[in-house]
């Protein structure tokens, strides 16, 4: 059967065939010379499709492990926290799916939620070759801390939470 | 004493814990375009008719503000919002926006701008401003002829994306394509060319000759393609900005989709040689021809990484035409592919992070993309017939052109060129005058 297809592929390349009404820009046989379909199902013993499917990742996140350390926020709150900032976040969609795309920033809050100081810990990373996405990536995630604030704080507690730490990270949306 | 450290352990775990910065991860976030107002650029009355050729443009301010709007949706990176919820005029806002006014309208971005006609020459200067930070992000000024608007504008749409995306443009591009005309049993194809956005249409041959597989130069505006004279193949260069054509050569059988190395200094293609197709490459200076694949089965469809080390290519040695890699001297040949059905056309990214290719299962064909080495692979769009993927200059979006079924009578065919960006939802249709197909996109003019 190999043989046969094969036979029939190479009929493509014979100059003698080559006429203006015949499908010359394609590399693909059309119709006209084989369905695809029962070549397929014939010949066809070659691998499962190896289209990559993410793996869902069944572990505690990263906060909930933090939280439940530092207590400063109970479930809830960060929940209502992360809401609030879901949907401040517009993530830039050209970024490169490929890369780190984690930004952390430091925040100092008042009582009230209000941002009195922001600080990108990483912000060596912006001046790198190559990582012209991290700037944009993080000027998005200012841009999600002000149009938020002021930020969603438990009522009290404050000096457990005056000091806060923002991980923003793309990489589960992008790649997700 | 093991008490003693059991609390000594305690009390320094405490203290870890109590100066415990809270931290919270945010892994979601809207994956809308980007709201930008792109505000008409002020135009003062001494400017506001300008001479192009023999025409007049009126209002050119608004007509490049026009253009970026166009450029910047079709990339489905960004969302233009409606000019009629702006509130500050253009000439103020260009100066001094009032951020709370944008802010109202949900604008995160802003373009403002000023178009001074002086002599012959038109002087276009823009700022984009971070609405929400309240700060200029960019500013720039160009001077050119008033023959070149559209270019500012394409220019402008480039340094927005590149500043609010963090990667090159692809506006001020070209895509050369074969268009054609007439019934499916009786096509006349010319190349064309065209700006990225489908205007600027030239025609630059007759007709009378089938032209196929035309390729851009990475490096410059040199193009190569393959035209059938008297029925036998033909490989020619032809110079976008000159107009100079020349024929590199004359090969035998059946030979492919000539395409041009990383440096502009080689082209590489396949054709036949005693009935069997092998990968060979060409020097453009000393016309020395090398063979670089040896295999009795068909390789075609050879393309570069953008480092030259290796190529990309299809062959069905394994019985079924599948996508290989190897070395660019033709050693350590890998296949890359092996999902069900065919594989073919692969073009490597000029990012060089993934290789596009056209993929056929039970009927239905697919323009996808993989990494290098096979893995990743992710199918952007299905359709009944479509191929041949070229890469925009910033590996983003890929253009490649879709077929429509026919009747017996070969009525009601059409071939249409199409765009799609790497998340596989922004699919856009380029209109173009005629029918086309093998489109090749330029790298940025500008650069």
């Amino acid at each position: 059967m190999n043989k046969e297809k094969k036979q029939i592929v190479k009929k493509k390349q014979n100059p003698e065939e080559v006429t203006e009404q015949a499908r010359q820009v394609s590399e693909f046989e059309k119709k006209e010379l084989f369905d695809p379909n029962q070549i397929a199902a014939l010949i066809d013993k070659s691998k499962e499709d190896t289209a990559e499917t993410l793996k869902k990742n069944d572990k505690l996140t990263q906060s909930s492990v933090k939280n439940s350390f530092a207590k400063a926020l109970t479930l809830s709150q960060e929940d209502a926290l992360k809401a609030q900032i879901f949907g401040c976040w517009s993530l830039p969609l050209g970024l490169p799916y490929q890369e780190n795309l984690l930004v952390r920033i430091k925040l100092r809050l008042k009582s009230d939620g209000t941002v009195i100081r922001s600080e990108i810990l990483d912000h060596a990373r912006m001046n790198k070759p190559g990582q012209g996405f991290y700037k944009v990536l993080a000027e998005s995630a200012l841009r999600a801390i002000r149009i938020c604030q002021p930020l969603r704080v438990p009522p009290t507690g404050y000096e457990k939470w005056k000091d806060l730490q923002l991980n923003f990270d793309a990489n589960e949306m992008l790649k997700g | 004493m093991k008490k003693i450290i059991l609390v000594l352990i305690y009390l320094i775990g405490f203290s870890n814990l109590a100066e415990a910065i809270v931290e919270v991860d945010i892994t979601r976030g809207n994956l809308e375009p980007l709201p930008i107002a792109v505000s008409p650029l002020f135009t003062d009355s001494n400017s506001e008719k300008v001479k192009v050729g023999q025409k007049t443009i009126e209002n050119i301010g608004e007509k490049i503000s026009k253009v970026i709007e166009i450029n910047l949706k079709r990339s489905g990176l960004f969302n233009p919002l409606n000019k009629d919820s702006f509130i500050q005029s253009p000439d103020v806002v260009h100066i001094k926006p009032r951020f709370e006014d944008w802010r109202l309208i949900k604008a995160q971005a802003l373009v403002t701008g000023k178009v001074v006609v002086s002599g012959n020459k038109i002087r276009t200067e823009f700022r984009l401003w971070d609405v929400v930070a309240a700060k200029e992000m960019i500013a720039l000024a160009f001077s050119t002829t008033p023959e070149n608007w559209r270019r500012v504008a394409h220019i402008i749409s480039d340094k927005i994306y590149q500043r609010l995306t963090g990667e090159e443009g692809y506006f001020d591009t070209r895509i050369i394509y074969v268009s054609e005309t007439g019934l499916k049993t009786q096509r006349y194809k010319k190349l064309a060319i065209m700006d990225q956005d489908g205007s600027n249409l030239k025609y630059l041959t007759l007709g009378n000759e089938l032209v196929l597989t035309p390729r851009f130069s990475p490096k410059n505006q040199l193009v190569t393609y393959l035209s059938y004279f008297r029925n036998l193949p033909r490989v020619y260069l032809l110079d976008i900005e000159t107009g100079v054509q020349e024929v590199v050569g004359d090969f035998p059988g059946m030979t492919f989709a000539p395409r041009f190395s990383p440096d502009g200094e080689k082209i590489i293609m396949s054709f036949a040689k005693d009935g069997n197709s092998d990968i060979y490459t060409m020097d453009l200076k000393t016309r020395v021809v090398e063979k670089i694949t040896d295999h009795t089965s068909i390789d075609t469809s050879p393309s570069y990484s953008p480092d030259g080390k290796y190529i990309c290519f299809n062959s069905d040695r394994s019985g079924l035409q599948q996508i290989y890699v190897m070395r660019s001297d033709g050693s350590n040949v890998k296949r890359i592919t092996f999902g069900k059905g065919l594989y073919g056309t692969p073009v490597w990214s000029p990012r060089g992070d993934l290789i596009a290719f056209t993929r056929v299962h039970k009927g239905k064909f697919y323009i996808g993309v993989m990494r290098p080495d096979g893995s990743g692979e992710r199918l952007l769009t299905e359709n009944f017939y479509q191929e041949a993927p070229s890469w925009s200059p910033n590996g983003r979006v890929l253009i490649f052109y879709r077929e429509t079924k026919s009747d017996s009578d070969g009525k009601g065919f059409s071939a249409k060129l199409w765009s799609i960006d790497l998340t596989g939802y922004n699919e856009r249709l380029i209109e173009t005058e005629t029918d086309g197909s093998d489109p090749s996109w330029s790298s940025l003019l500008s650069k």
